[in-house]
């Protein structure tokens, strides 16, 4: 089959030469079933590279829906790798044309829930999509679906009758109780929200207490004898304590979201993280502080709380790149610098995702204390890492150039800059930091020159220009200030409405 | 521009920093600073630049009442915010710039000893920063001590040489101190490179040379008072232009505007004042219409300074003085009447003197005599031609005719006889009457020597004449103006301006945030 001669070299072959294999391939007229076994080749090839060259995969599942045109699964994913590349509107599409392909009910319900998400809100769409196929996922997930659309449509006594209606095919379901208490919540019921909360913390703390019974009426066995239902019951009552400690962490998210008081919030929070410190309801609860805690002195500490707990419940603490991170962080915006120090330094050890945002952070944090000498090692660190990541770059700069390294700062910026010669937004990104290093230097004429040519590579870099009329302002050639300013204004309402979702 | 790779908010307090710095837009600005602190309220950034704003809302305020209350609130207000905000950082991890933005929100709130404390620990900890050397020297200069406002910033423009408003404020204060000439040099340096185009240095240029002015007319060098009160006129009105904007380093304050033309006026009359005391008559009188005109350029100035200015009670001042002096003694008046006057007085008293002198040397001829000795009536006496009348024949009565006539001199007389009668009736002298009477001449050695000493002093008089009659303008005291401290803003610049807070959750982002479904 000539297919085979293509997937062997599938992963170490550019997507272009794949592709042109591809079109010769199909020239040769193949058999139906050599097409198909194409088809899920070059599906799996793009799903492979989609989260880290998702251009290329795109171009992949464009041509898997080519050769396939009613596979729902390589229209989700070339939707994936466009809301990678930030083109969400275009995967919105995608995703809509995949559920119109009979997709498996499971990922039908994963493209609704993106679809009726945070991100995406085209809540109207979902409501359509179930509308016109009402079998697409599982009646239970279907009336789920329609309250949540409801819900956030603002339709609530629609979103209260799905709920109902969820609730008679799964009445033990704590979960469809907590969304009609969200409703009644949200039409400022609050004695019927609160009811439906403890109808559903309940449910879910009945469920924990009569599996502990089922276990505690088990005889008792001598150390180190299985005892299969034993072994069973205690991880059914470790997935009934995650379950209610999600319920906990749910109904203070939803307080959180009609800004209630914290103390009420974390009421629910604290049960959450008693019921079950290791579960992702704890992590969930501490990243929820934090992120909403940078000003907050109080959520901060409960967050470091949260997240110590957390790590300690772990069967391997400290081994959480990404919980060490974070708790560095909190300690960090608490000004706690040693902790800090010493929680990012052992994130900074595990190699993955993370490693290089906690060189990075280790940086800040030796910046922010006007310490440039340690902090240099851990930008380099961060760089040598990703070297492709602005912030890590712009930091490096900043660092080298607080410590007088002109050059040393110059010589990253070029070596950079090569690397990114036909990427013209990047390279006005480099470009403007040169400037920024002349600036820095005082040296005016020579970041003006910078600032130029960023502006001649992305005329739109608002930060360039801002920084051209500064420089136009400290020579004293006013009029010519003035342009420049009027134009970064121009270029800020852009950029703003650019970025304000729709 | 790849968007993720900055805060965007930060977006918004950058464009509303442009909208209250350079557009003047206060309201905007406001708005969208308001609406980015309360999404990140504890962000100083925003809260330096809510400080900003209000301070030169304050400023650029032009309501008739003067009515800042509600902004200086605000100031106060925010100002304490920021301070807060610091104070959730313990002080054991403070660096720099957080002791520079303490300085900075206590000068806002007028804590000038304790802002002072804090810029001088900024400093202590970074030497090479040039923003808490000009806070530190902004706060000096405020409580007065001129010298170690002058080092501070002395210190500052070492560091930075580049910035002129630094330089401005440097001269400012030597202007303060009397160093006229480093003032000078300074101000010549910024005015060369901004193409004359920098506010603040046109408005000390005003200032430094009225004071020059002042000073060298105090020395009686009216000359060189002239020259400098000139020049001060001329960057004071080129200041005054900068009310449009156009491209000038930023817009003039109303404050700045009325202390400006203010300035302006006292100069004209200054000027005025030292250009009076100069020049011969010719050239005095040459200068009459010019000096109209200062006053009516005076007056056209001090007018410009509204009711409610805090200069309003002395521009009222001189412009009364100026309208009275002009209803009295109009520098028209003076040219048309006064001066000419004068002249008339010298020229007369030179005529009398020359006269008195012709009359003198020539007292002896018939014709001054007679101009200058009183008349004696001669003629023949009655008993001594009644005998003769009868030799008059009846177709000749010459002797009849000559009985009625008479003389002012026995010469005349008897010439008249001798040529009327001839030789054939001899004339004796004793038949004339008053033949011998003596004469009293006019011009006596003594009324010669009066006249003489008189005429000079006319003419002395008359000269000084003008000098006499001179403007009362010399008599208007006008108060100076003092100048407000310059306080500007700054743009900001993006190295100073991206706050740490730029990829804050960059890691929980990473996890927490939506990606869409995908089938691996």
């Amino acid at each position: 089959m000539g297919n085979l001669t293509i997937i062997d070299n599938l992963p170490t072959q550019p997507v272009a030469d794949t592709l042109q294999e591809v079109d010769q391939f199909l020239k040769t007229q193949p058999d139906p079933d050599a097409v198909a076994q194409l088809v899920k080749d070059l599906y799996s090839f793009g799903t492979k590279i989609m989260n880290d060259d998702p251009v290329a995969a795109e171009k992949l599942f464009r041509k898997v829906t080519e050769l396939d045109p009613n596979y729902a699964n390589g229209y989700i994913n070339w939707g994936f790798s466009l809301h990678k590349q930030g083109r969400n509107d275009e995967a919105v599409d995608q995703y809509k044309i995949s559920l119109t392909k009979s997709p498996e009910p499971s990922l039908a319900l994963d493209v609704l829930k993106w679809l009726g998400g945070k991100d995406v809100k085209r809540f109207q769409d979902v409501l359509d999509a179930l509308q016109a196929q009402p079998d697409l996922v599982t009646p239970l997930d279907k009336e789920k679906l329609l309250g949540d659309m409801e819900f956030q449509l603002k339709h609530f006594s629609k979103a209260a009758e799905a709920y109902e209606r969820a609730q008679q095919l799964a009445a033990a379901d704590p979960f469809i109780l907590k969304a009609l208490g969200d409703v009644y919540c949200a039409l400022l019921q609050e004695p019927k929200a609160s009811q439906y909360y403890t109808q559903a913390i309940t449910l879910a703390t009945e469920s924990v207490y009569t599996t502990e019974q089922a276990i505690s009426a088990l005889p008792q066995v001598a150390s180190g004898q299985v005892q299969p239902d034993r072994n069973s019951l205690e991880t059914t009552v470790t997935e009934a304590r995650k379950t209610l400690a999600r319920l906990h962490y749910e109904i203070g998210d939803t307080l959180l979201s009609l800004d209630a008081d914290l103390d009420q919030i974390w009421a629910h929070w604290k049960e959450a993280v008693q019921i079950a410190p290791g579960a992702e309801s704890t992590l969930s609860i501490a990243d929820t502080l934090y992120n909403n805690g940078q000003a907050n002195r109080d959520r901060l500490t409960k967050a470091v709380d949260t997240y110590t707990t957390y790590n300690q419940a772990s069967p391997t603490p400290d081994s959480d790149a990404y919980v060490l991170l974070n708790l560095g962080l909190c300690h960090y915006y608490l000004y706690n610098y040693p902790a800090a120090t010493e929680t990012l330094t052992k994130a900074a050890q595990s190699a993955g995702d993370y490693q290089h945002y906690a060189n990075y952070w280790l940086g800040v944090l030796y910046s922010g204390q006007r310490k440039f000498e340690e902090a240099e090692p851990y930008y380099q660190r961060a760089f040598r890492q990703k070297p492709d990541e602005y912030f890590i770059i712009e930091g490096l700069i900043l660092c080298l150039t607080a410590l007088g390294k002109k050059d040393e700062a110059l010589t990253i910026c070029q070596k950079t800059k090569a690397r990114y010669s036909t990427d013209q937004e990047r390279t006005a990104e480099i470009s403007y930091l040169i400037g920024n290093i002349h600036l820095d230097f005082k040296e005016l004429d020579k970041a003006l020159l910078y600032y130029k040519e960023a502006l001649q590579q992305d005329p739109r870099h608002v930060f360039a220009r801002h920084n051209l009329a500064h420089i136009l302002e400290k020579k004293g050639e006013y009029q010519k200030a003035r342009n420049n300013w009027n134009k970064a204004k121009s270029n800020y309402l852009d950029l703003l409405i650019k970025s304000t979702p729709v | 521009m790849n968007l993720k790779n900055y805060n965007l908010i930060d977006f918004s307090a950058y464009l509303s920093s442009i909208l209250f710095s350079i557009d003047y837009d206060f309201e905007k600005a406001e708005s969208q600073l308001l609406d980015v602190h309360e999404k990140e309220p504890g962000n100083l950034l925003y809260i330096l630049l809510l400080c900003q704003l209000y301070q030169k809302k304050i400023e650029y305020c032009s309501l008739p009442n003067g009515d800042t209350m509600r902004d200086e609130t605000e100031l106060a207000n925010y100002a304490q915010k920021g301070l807060d905000t610091l104070d959730k950082k313990p002080r054991t991890v403070w660096i720099d710039s957080d002791f520079q933005q303490q300085g900075a929100f206590l000068t806002y709130k007028s804590n000038l000893e304790e802002a002072l404390k804090a810029y001088q620990q900024a400093i202590s900890i970074n030497p090479k920063a040039t923003d808490p050397r000009i806070g530190l020297g902004v706060v000096y200069q405020k409580q007065k001590k001129w010298n170690e406002a002058r080092a501070a910033f002395e210190q500052a423009r070492r560091l930075d040489p580049n910035d002129f408003t630094l330089r401005c404020n440097l001269v400012e204060i030597l202007i303060e101190q009397d160093q006229f000439k480093e003032a000078e040099e300074h101000l010549a340096f910024v005015r060369r490179l901004t193409s004359e185009r920098h506010l603040d240095a046109l408005i000390l240029s005003g200032k430094l040379y009225a004071r020059l002015g002042d000073k060298a007319r105090d020395n009686d060098d009216t000359v060189e008072a002239d020259g400098r009160f000139d020049k001060a006129i001329y960057f004071l009105d080129k200041a005054a232009q900068a009310g449009n904007y156009g491209d000038f380093s930023r817009k003039i304050t109303p404050a700045e505007s009325c202390t400006v033309h203010y300035l302006s006026g006292y100069c004209q009359i200054r000027q005025l004042q030292a250009r009076e005391k100069k020049g011969s008559l010719i050239e005095r009188f040459n200068f009459a219409t010019e000096s109209q005109r200062n006053v009516d350029k005076a007056l056209f100035k001090f007018g410009r300074i509204p009711e409610y200015a805090h200069n309003s009670f002395e521009a009222n001042q001189a412009v009364r003085q100026l309208k009275k002096y002009r209803k009295e003694s109009s520098p028209l008046k003076e040219v048309g009447a006064q001066v000419p006057k004068g002249t008339v007085v010298v020229i007369l008293a030179v005529l009398v003197l020359i006269s008195a002198q012709i009359f003198f040397l020539f007292r002896e001829t018939s014709l001054v005599r007679a101009i200058t000795q009183p008349d004696v009536i001669c003629y023949i006496q009655p008993s001594k031609i009644q005998p003769l009348l009868k030799l008059d024949s009846v177709a000749d009565l010459k002797l009849t005719r000559f009985a009625r006539l008479t003389f002012n001199h026995p010469d005349s007389l008897i010439a008249r006889w001798q040529r009327d009668m001839g030789e054939t009736i001899r004339i004796e002298r004793s038949w004339i009457e008053n033949a011998d009477a003596k004469h009293t001449p006019l011009l006596t050695e003594g009324f010669y020597v009066f006249i003489t000493f008189a005429s000079l002093l006319f003419i002395i008089a008359g000269l000084a004449l003008p000098e006499l009659t001179k403007l009362k303008v010399g008599s208007i005291e006008l108060e100076k103006a003092k100048l407000e401290t310059i306080t500007t803003i700054t743009s900001l610049n993006m190295l100073n301006g991206i706050s740490d807070n730029r990829s804050s959750g960059a890691a929980s982002d990473s996890r927490t945030s939506g990606t869409g479904p995908s089938v691996i």
